[in-house]
């Protein structure tokens, strides 16, 4: 691995991001010639330039340097259409407000604290541009936008009156938006992360108001009865097993969004579902601590309402660098989002909660602590990062698999000790698929954590993965057979720990930290990789060649800011865009003004000759 | 500050390190560019949260109750939980303040009273009318000016401490600053006289609110808007300092429906309107007065319980404890131990603000063991990230006071953000004496010949004696169990609280606030050492016995054996 950059000059721009590219799987054909397409690093930030989102400004394509620029589309706040973006709505589509009347706008504090707009996919669909966005709230919310092209200089801007609020209400609201696809059919595929644990729920709730008893999860508990706010405020109406699902936006031949909760791809802690070139086969990565790595079948091209879930068992090859496995898929089950659904809400009334229980689909006895064991007739499984004894109720095995998906893999056999796992994206012309491991730690440690003797993470488990400590994570690419089905798993990309530096970084300067979102941009060898780290200082976007290791950096963020959500637009009109957020860039320039601060939607670009 | 002074602060410094090599200490005076803590990155979990919550005899102690807290919105924390166990991070779980294991001892008896007298009677902020500090500031030091631009970014000390009748701040003009002084009943623990130091609080609202409506500077408007903040602050009525023509101002302060005479600020809040196509919010139940009034409604400045208005400032000063003529009772020193100061930057709805509440919550569970990431620098203070910007001052080798470098001002944000008990990231405006105390409430410690005598104990919302339950629930006056005097005075032999001596406190809260005189001079001196040292980072506490109810190590989640409680 070689690190490039050249040093910057004192008169950066500020508004200036990112970097490359081409391809995207938005449904173009795939090339399987690269482009001589090259970014021009940038030098870690130093004083004030910490401060401030800082990138490359230009690309070298065939030979030809472009200079590249960073458009803003849409900030967090801004009105269009009578809509408000970023405006959180309830079970009635009715702004929501706090006491102070104050609207819920899914959106930090001016200082930067807090989480909003994480992603946004540029859609084609009847000769128009289109744009939806999520936001990573407890209570969701999308808006879709239209865009408008100059077509002689590609520049991208928000048509006016265009605004749209993607109502969720059909599917019990929106939770909690993270990383997104433009599939190759160009609709918008969203995400709900963190789903509540429903047997935590059902022992903790307060019966007479459907609220998790204050303090019950040592304060973590608001996050679930935050939700009640969609529900004007009557969490009775709330089940958590309403959240933690795959929503997608498809734009129909008048423009409208039609919104859909893919209930058949299963239950869990949703970073990013993606869409592999035969429109069918979808990987889907789980955050959080002991967590499992799904794969979903559609029956039907473009249909992502039924096929059949997959669980990824990981049998290791070896424990150098990174580690090396074979992937095997077990089969969880198939289900159609109208199965599901009745089970989720049988009276096919929304407004009514007449959800299952953890305890409808699951029996439950206590362990043995110690060795892991459990009681006969009940099977160990640590998912979660903890050990339980489980026994799925006769009957309940497809409503087990689909609504308590991680649980039900861990029964069956399959490998639930992943530490947050995050993007995912896909090299067409060398079927890789890739997938970023924010840390290597815990699950995927052998019965340690951080490196230290502790079986928190393995007991009553399989234990399969026994790899080594990396706080700084990791990029794993698969190999994917003719039916793009994953068989192999190996690092190609390990972030490196250091010694702190008088910076406060504890993973290399020229290496990832804590990888986030990949995207790929076909047509080249570059792999985009996104940093969601406090071990950078300035968290990090790279580009990475896949042939020849080299790491580029094109991006740095300000303090305690992330780029989140990017993604390679290949052929918008013979135009490559890569969309990014950025969550407040200017928060800590002096003399930056309110709007200037905002989270904003933006593309790099654009960039045209990407083959 | 004059070059001779700067080079003997520099040779200080020097010194300073060189004998400080022994200790292991770094010399904190030369880290004024960091932007990191160099040595304990978690600074901002002070160091009270290392206590041992059960003693030798298995009795189990709750000082953590008075930070961690239910709260209510527009404080979205609500961390009383923590009181329950020690929920530290991998790194956080060794205490890095390892002056709390100091003996001072030897230290301590090489000062003579008379030597630390005579030192905290020096007036360290202002010398023949001027303010030192800012003097210093003004042709700033390169070794202060962490961007290097040649000026001094940061707040300027522009109070003079010289407060008239009403407790209003003048400058040598006689003009005033804005600053006004207000007494309060300080919080339970460290900042009792008792515990360690003097301070007061200060507080300037921005020009809007201190401004009528044609923009010309008014005392009147800014008592009234004083008034409000307070009330919403408090979110209880306040009575006014005198009667208001309410139809000078447009506003029923009273809420009786109609602008006649108002005697007081009656609290009630309607939620206002917000409307969706102009992005702003109307019809408020509430409202400033005077030029603020306008901006109100045009939005640019807003109104909420539980939060100041976006440019609101506080001064604290923490000071040494003096002796006064009679050498039986004490008073504030001149000499500033600390200057603090804090200024809201900008507003943030109560949206915003249970966003970023939430936000710590899902960083905490994804990464149990990141750091909060605390944006700052000396010249510029650090930000608590919800709106407000803080900024310190401390003695340097030789006394005079030096702008707090990155680590040290870390220590102030765990405190000011990320607590239960805070109202929009303060502690005593909330607990400011009322209409009914000596001055209407508005007065400086020093306009006061009696200090806190004869000020009857404060009580909790629940209607409990404050510091009695403080002592019952704590079994000791502060967070280490390290003050004996209280000890001895207030609990008997088997730790229990002695009911005919907090009696005592129900009329004169200065019987447990204050230490004796022998007690203040000791710790004086033991914080001397730590400026001897400039040792701040390694702890401020001032104990000349090492402190023994305190942890140097915790197990990440290990349960406190407490059961949280909010009084």
């Amino acid at each position: 691995m070689r690190t490039t950059y050249i040093g910057m000059g004192a008169s950066i721009a500020v508004i200036s991001m990112i970097a490359v590219g081409c391809g995207s799987s938005n449904g173009s054909s795939v090339s399987n010639v690269s482009s001589d397409v090259s970014f021009t690093g940038i030098a870690v930030p130093e004083g004030d330039s910490q401060k401030e989102l800082r990138s490359t400004t230009e690309v070298s394509v065939g030979g030809e340097t472009q200079a590249i620029s960073f458009t803003k589309l849409l900030a967090t706040g801004d009105s269009n259409n009578n809509e408000i973006f970023g405006l959180v709505k309830d079970h009635h589509d009715t702004p929501i407000t706090f006491d102070d009347g104050s609207p819920y706008i899914c959106n930090g504090t001016n200082s930067g604290v807090g989480s909003g707009l994480d992603h946004s996919s540029i859609l084609q669909k009847n000769g128009k541009l289109y744009m939806v966005s999520q936001f990573e709230c407890q209570v969701g919310a999308m808006y879709k936008v239209e865009l408008e092209q100059d077509a002689a200089t590609g520049t991208l801007s928000v048509k006016e009156n265009s605004m749209e609020f993607v109502s969720q209400k059909e599917g019990f609201g929106g939770f909690v938006h993270c990383a997104g696809q433009t599939t190759p059919w160009n609709s918008h595929l969203g995400s709900e992360e963190y789903e509540i644990d429903a047997r935590a729920v059902e022992k903790d709730i307060n019966a007479s108001t459907g609220l998790v008893v204050s303090g019950a999860w040592d304060g973590e508990e608001v996050y679930y009865n935050e939700v009640a706010k969609f529900w004007g405020n009557d969490a009775t109406r709330m089940s958590p097993y309403y959240y933690g699902w795959t929503p997608e936006v498809t734009i129909d031949a008048n423009g409208n969004a039609l919104y859909a909760k893919h209930y058949a791809m299963g239950r869990f802690s949703h970073e990013l579902s993606f869409v592999m070139p035969d429109k069918k086969t979808v990987y889907m990565s789980d955050d959080g601590t002991n967590v499992g790595l799904f794969m979903f079948k559609a029956d039907n091209a473009e249909e992502l309402g039924a096929g059949t879930l997959y669980a990824a068992k990981w049998t290791q090859t070896s424990q150098a660098n990174g580690g090396s496995a074979n992937i095997s898929w077990i089969k969880l089950a198939h289900a159609t989002d109208s199965e599901i659904k009745a089970i989720l809400d049988p009276d096919g009334d929304v407004e009514t909660n007449d959800a299952p229980l953890f305890s409808d689909l699951f029996d439950s006895a206590d362990g043995n602590s110690t060795t892991g064991e459990c009681p006969s007739g009940y099977t160990a499984v640590n998912a979660s990062a903890y050990f339980e004894c489980l026994k799925v109720k006769s009957g309940m095995e497809q409503a087990a698999a689909l609504l308590e998906t991680r649980r039900y893999a861990a029964l069956v056999g399959a490998t639930t000790e992943f530490r947050k796992e995050e993007g995912i994206t896909y090299d067409a012309a060398n079927n890789k698929l890739y997938i970023a491991m924010s840390e290597v730690a815990r699950g995927m440690e052998d019965h340690k954590k951080n490196g230290e003797a502790n079986s928190k993470y393995d007991i009553g488990g399989n234990n399969d993965v026994k790899l080594d400590y990396n706080p700084c994570g990791a990029l794993y690419a698969l190999d994917v057979d003719g039916n793009y089905t994953a068989t192999t798993m190996s690092a190609v990309l390990n972030g490196k720990a250091i010694d702190e530096d008088s910076d406060g970084n504890t993973c290399d300067l020229e290496n990832i930290s804590n990888p986030d979102n990949l995207t790929f941009l076909e047509g080249t060898d570059l792999l985009f990789i996104g940093e969601d780290s406090s071990m950078h200082k300035n968290n990090m976007v790279w580009s990475y060649n896949v042939k020849t290791q080299e790491l580029t950096r094109l991006l740095t963020t300000p303090l305690d800011a992330e780029t989140t959500s990017i993604f390679w637009h290949k052929n918008i009109n013979g135009y490559s865009y890569m969309t990014a957020v950025t969550q407040h860039p200017m928060e800590k320039v002096e003399g930056a003004s309110n709007d200037e601060k905002e989270s904003f939607v933006g593309v790099l670009g654009p960039i045209t000759g990407i083959k | 500050m004059p070059y001779i002074i700067l080079l003997l602060t520099i040779l200080t410094a020097i010194l300073s390190l060189v004998s400080c090599d022994t200790t292991g200490y770094k010399n904190a005076q030369t880290d004024f560019k960091a932007t990191v803590a160099r040595n304990n990155r978690a600074a901002y979990i002070t160091s009270q949260c290392y206590t041992k919550t059960v003693d030798e005899n298995s009795t189990v102690h709750n000082p953590c109750y008075t930070c961690h807290t239910a709260s209510a919105p527009p404080n979205y924390i609500n961390d009383y939980a923590l009181q329950e166990s020690y929920d530290m991070g991998e790194y956080s779980r060794s205490n890095r303040f390892d002056n709390l294991f100091r003996d001072r001892s030897d230290a301590v008896a090489g000062i003579s009273d008379a030597a630390i007298l005579s030192y905290i009677r020096e007036d360290n902020y202002r010398k023949d009318g001027l303010i030192t500090l800012a003097a210093s500031l003004s042709s700033v030091p390169d070794a202060w000016d962490s961007n290097g631009n040649g000026k001094w970014d940061g707040y300027l000390p522009d109070c003079y401490f010289d407060f008239d009748a009403e407790g209003f701040d003048r400058n040598p003009d006689g003009e005033d600053t804005g600053w006004r002084a207000f007494g309060y009943y300080p919080f339970p623990g460290t900042f009792w006289p008792a515990n360690g130091s003097t301070d007061d609080v200060l507080i300037r609202l921005p020009d809007p609110l201190r401004e009528d409506a044609g923009g010309n500077t008014s005392r009147s408007v800014y008592r009234i808007n004083l008034a409000i903040v307070e009330s919403l602050i408090k979110e209880s009525d306040v009575i006014l300092e005198e009667s208001v023509d309410e139809t000078q101002y447009g506003v029923d302060l009273d809420h009786d429906g109609i602008l006649g005479t108002a005697g007081k600020i009656v609290f009630v809040w309607e939620k206002p309107d917000f409307d969706t196509a102009t992005g702003k919010l109307g019809n408020f139940s509430m409202s400033y007065v005077g030029r603020a009034k306008e901006l109100l409604e045009s939005n640019e400045l807003l109104i909420a319980p539980g939060l100041y208005p976006q440019g609101t400032e506080f001064l604290h000063t923490v000071r040494y404890i003096d002796i006064d003529e009679t050498n039986t009772t004490i008073r504030m020193a001149p000499r500033m131990k600390e200057l603090r100061y804090a200024r809201k930057v900008s507003w943030n709805s109560y949206s915003q603000l249970q966003n970023a509440a939430l936000s710590e919550i899902k960083e905490k569970n994804g990464f149990p063991d990141r750091l909060r990431t605390i944006v700052g620098d000396t010249e510029h203070g650090l930000q608590n990230g919800l709106g407000w910007v803080f900024q310190g001052f401390i003695e340097d080798g030789s006394g005079e006071l030096r702008p707090q470098n990155y680590e040290e001002t870390l220590y102030c944000i765990g405190c000011h953000s990320g607590i239960g008990a805070i109202r929009d990231g303060t502690f005593v405006f909330a607990r400011k004496f009322g209409t009914d105390h000596f001055r209407k409430g508005w007065y400086h410690w020093s306009q006061k010949n009696n200090g806190l005598k004869d000020i009857a104990e404060p009580l909790t919302p629940g209607g409990a004696y404050e510091y009695t339950t403080y002592l019952q629930a704590n079994g000791a006056g502060d967070e280490f169990r390290g003050n004996e005097e209280i000890m001895q005075k207030f609990f008997d032999q088997e730790g229990k609280l002695l009911e005919s001596e907090a009696e005592k406190i129900r009329t004169d809260i200065s019987y447990l606030l204050y230490p004796s005189v022998k007690r203040a001079l000791e710790l004086n001196k033991a914080y001397k050492v730590i400026v001897d040292e400039q040792s701040f980072i390694h702890g401020r506490d001032p104990h000349v016995k090492p402190l023994v109810n305190v942890h140097t190590e915790v197990t990440p989640k290990a349960s406190t054996m407490i059961k949280a409680a909010v009084y």
